[in-house]
């Protein structure tokens, strides 16, 4: 189910083995995220809409997903690793993301780590297109989920209807 | 290649690489929204919002700077990258609208194109520094006893 990405990289360029392991093994689970205890009343300046998920599957380490919807309504997503927070892979639907090397990919797209582009904070990284016309943050976890083969039985009461 | 053909495709690689990425369209009757041309921390396009509300221009950033705090978890006050984004809020009569995750800054229609520029760069500082703020701080903790020394010499 999930998308092979060597195929969108150029010759000179390869995919992490390492990273695509984990994001294609099988039976990963999504599970409301586990927060931390609060500590006094501190002010948070996050996004209105917004989600953590956690994502656990035999034989990999515990994964976290993080995603947002800003007021433009875009919708940005995120699957990391808990051990050392190395992002594997980011769901964005703004338009005009342009790869290394300048080619276009219009709309709503996912984000790949490469050996000589990783997915960093910041620093540019490949991309592949999507068809899915996403509005709302939930739409755009589903999907997430669905392209990288996470079962979201566990979290329906998150995303809503 | 000669020196004045390095210099055309020089000039052209500067202006292909900002200019279409400069762009501005109308999302109501009194709120524009501009993309900027260096993009943000990605290179990926950043948006602004500008709002006309009687005599005064209401800037904000869309959300770009909670979204990335909230992505490094750093959205509660105590972290660093919280405390970057109050501080230059402070220094710059920003203000945090917590509610709704905006950073905002209001101005007069004669100050607009002061505003708009120094608005867009800290938006861009905090979205290129944020995301290396806890290695930062690590390093200088751990190097704290030496840098002591150092400054009081």
């Amino acid at each position: 189910m999930t998308c092979n990405v060597a195929q969108y990289l150029p010759r000179n360029d390869g995919i992490v083995q390492e990273i695509e392991d984990i994001v294609h093994a099988p039976g990963k689970v999504a599970y409301p995220a586990r927060l931390p205890a609060a500590i006094g009343r501190r002010r948070r300046f996050r996004p209105s809409a917004n989600i953590k998920i956690s994502v656990i599957a035999p034989a990999v380490p515990e994964l976290k997903v993080i995603g947002y919807q800003n007021r433009r309504s875009d919708v940005y997503i995120d699957l990391i690793d808990e051990r050392n927070d190395r992002i594997l892979r980011k769901f964005h639907t703004h338009e005009f993301h342009y790869n290394p090397g300048g080619v276009l990919v219009p709309g709503t797209h996912m984000h790949f780590p490469s050996v000589n582009y990783p997915l960093a904070r910041d620093g540019s990284s490949y991309a592949y297109g999507l068809d899915d016309d996403i509005e709302t943050l939930a739409e755009g976890v589903l999907a997430f989920c669905h392209l990288l083969g996470i079962s979201t039985y566990n979290i329906q009461d998150l995303l809503g209807d | 290649m000669n020196h004045q053909q390095k210099e055309r495709i020089l000039k052209q690689a500067i202006v292909e690489s900002f200019k279409p990425r400069l762009e501005i369209s109308q999302v109501e009757e009194s709120r524009w929204e501009f993309s900027v041309p260096s993009g943000d921390q990605h290179g990926d396009p950043l948006w602004f919002s500008v709002t006309l509300r009687g005599k005064t221009i209401i800037i904000d950033d869309g959300g770009a700077a909670a979204g990335l705090l909230f992505a490094l978890e750093q959205d509660e006050e105590g972290a660093p990258a919280y405390e970057l984004l109050t501080s230059l809020a402070r220094r710059n009569d920003m203000y945090l609208d917590h509610d709704n995750g905006v950073l905002q800054k209001q101005c007069s229609l004669e100050k607009v194109c002061d505003e708009l520029p120094a608005f867009t760069r800290i938006v861009l500082t905090i979205l290129t520094a944020a995301p290396h703020l806890d290695s930062a701080v690590d390093a200088a903790t751990r190097r704290k006893p030496y840098a002591a020394v150092n400054w009081r010499q």
